[in-house]
């Protein structure tokens, strides 16, 4: 009974993540338009819109995709995420223009006060074959199985822990870890709002060096902890490299399926988390008191 | 079938004893560390077996296979590009994204001065970030169990 309802909650986690990827999958463009005659006294934000300025703004404009052209006065810097920004030549802005990923319209002078991240769209094509797509299940199955050996080899008990986190309290962990991913997030959408700033930069370096670095610890664990319930299940004397083999394995496979292939890389990451939140990196202290070991005699 | 009822456990007189003894700090040597020890090897021999090699080389094989079959022209540096990447939109083209950002700040020589530019900043906010968690470990410690009289040995 049990557990069964434990594989109701996991099956609607699953559905809910996988409505969650149908529902923002193949949204069309709306216009969102600034007119002349409006002056706007903060900055603006959108996702996935083409915006339109004619008239003034007066702050710093963000945004997500879609399409932005401006074509009247923008007091702040204009930030563009996988997007296409436009610059018409009587357009004024008094601040940086920052294109992330997004190719850019507009005159010399424009060009020249502009901070451009180009991002190249070659290595996940629309129509991979089937073999490059095996190709590089393969190659992230060797680095996963690698780093995961010498992991376990450096730090046992630490990862031993941490895996034992997921096994005994999978509920707590992934509510610590959906907390700590929407905290990483939006710490990284800020350090990327503020780009302009000489903070951005490296802020934003810094954050995404800290999230791998929990992420790669919390993924061994995750890996560690479905070993475990592998081996139990395997024949007897079965050897444990074989079972963290198979769990890579079987991980890898449902990160590729699709449609519910993102819901799984969130829910591994999100496990990852919140295990090496609550249990410290596996050194099962606080992360605000030394714990020490104490006797009382 | 009658069930035992369990009771909780109460013995005030013994907790009161145990409040008053003197709390002892144990040495690192002595027997706990032994057993972390202990249980590190235990681990590390699940692990140690020629079976990580050996998948290690038939996958390489596979992969040196599949490569003759299609051949990929990316040069190394993409190397992570191709790792993180998914024909599903999800974390790894995140991830992806995140590395690609990462590496452009610290590969262009112009992107680079922006980094550089703001490291007084980083400090700044570094020290700022410290200082808060230092006085949040201070409070916290202060809210725990006071341990006067206790003897370190």
């Amino acid at each position: 009974m049990k557990n069964a309802w434990g594989l109701f909650k996991t099956t609607l986690i699953l559905f809910c993540f996988l409505f969650f990827n149908l529902a923002i999958a193949g949204q069309d463009l709306a216009q969102v338009s600034i007119p002349k005659n409006k002056n706007l006294s903060h900055g603006y934000f959108t996702y996935k819109k083409f915006l339109l300025i004619d008239g003034s703004v007066d702050g710093n404009v963000f945004c997500m995709g879609g399409r932005t052209s401006v074509h009247g006065e923008v007091k702040g810097n204009i930030t563009v995420i996988f997007g296409v920004l436009e610059v018409a030549k009587d357009a004024k802005v008094s601040g940086k223009l920052i294109t992330i990923g997004s190719p850019f319209v507009g005159i010399q002078e424009q060009v020249d006060k502009r901070i451009d991240i180009p991002i190249r769209d070659v290595f996940y094509p629309n129509n991979l074959s089937w073999l490059e797509l095996m190709k590089r299940s393969i190659l992230r199955i060797i680095i996963a199985f690698s780093i995961c050996s010498l992991l376990i080899m450096f730090k046992p008990k630490h990862i031993r822990e941490t895996g034992r986190e997921i096994r005994t309290d999978w509920v707590p962990t992934f509510f610590a870890g959906s907390f700590l991913t929407v905290f990483l997030g939006m710490a990284l959408f800020g350090s990327i709002m503020i780009f302009a700033h000489p903070l951005g930069p490296i802020l934003f370096i810094s954050i995404s060096a800290m999230v791998s670095i929990i992420a790669i610890f919390g993924l061994v664990s995750v890996f560690e902890a479905i070993a475990h319930y592998l081996n139990r299940i395997m024949p007897p004397k079965t050897g444990f490299a074989h079972s963290l083999f198979l769990a890579i394995v079987i991980c890898e496979i449902g990160c590729t399926l699709p449609y519910i292939g993102p819901a799984v890389q969130l829910i591994l990451f999100i496990l990852g988390l919140g295990a090496t939140l609550l249990t410290r990196f596996g050194s099962n202290k606080g992360w605000l008191t030394k714990s020490k070991k104490v006797w009382s005699a | 079938m009658v069930e035992k009822q369990k009771k909780p456990f109460e013995d005030n007189q013994f907790l009161e004893t145990l409040d008053d003894l003197p709390m002892i700090t144990v040495p690192t040597t002595m027997l706990p560390n032994i057993m972390d020890k202990v249980m590190d090897e235990h681990i590390r021999d699940q692990v140690k077996s020629f079976t990580i090699p050996a998948y290690m080389v038939i996958l390489g094989l596979v992969y040196v296979l599949i490569s003759m079959l299609s051949p990929t022209d990316l040069p190394w540096m993409d190397f992570l590009g191709m790792l993180f990447s998914s024909p599903e939109s999800g974390l790894l083209n995140v991830f992806h994204h995140i590395f690609n950002i990462c590496w452009q700040l610290i590969s262009n020589q112009l992107l680079r001065t922006l980094i550089i530019d703001g490291i007084p900043y980083f400090l700044g906010a570094t020290l700022a970030a410290g200082l808060v968690f230092l006085g949040l470990r201070v409070w916290v410690k202060s809210l725990h169990r006071n341990e006067k009289g206790s003897v370190e040995q």
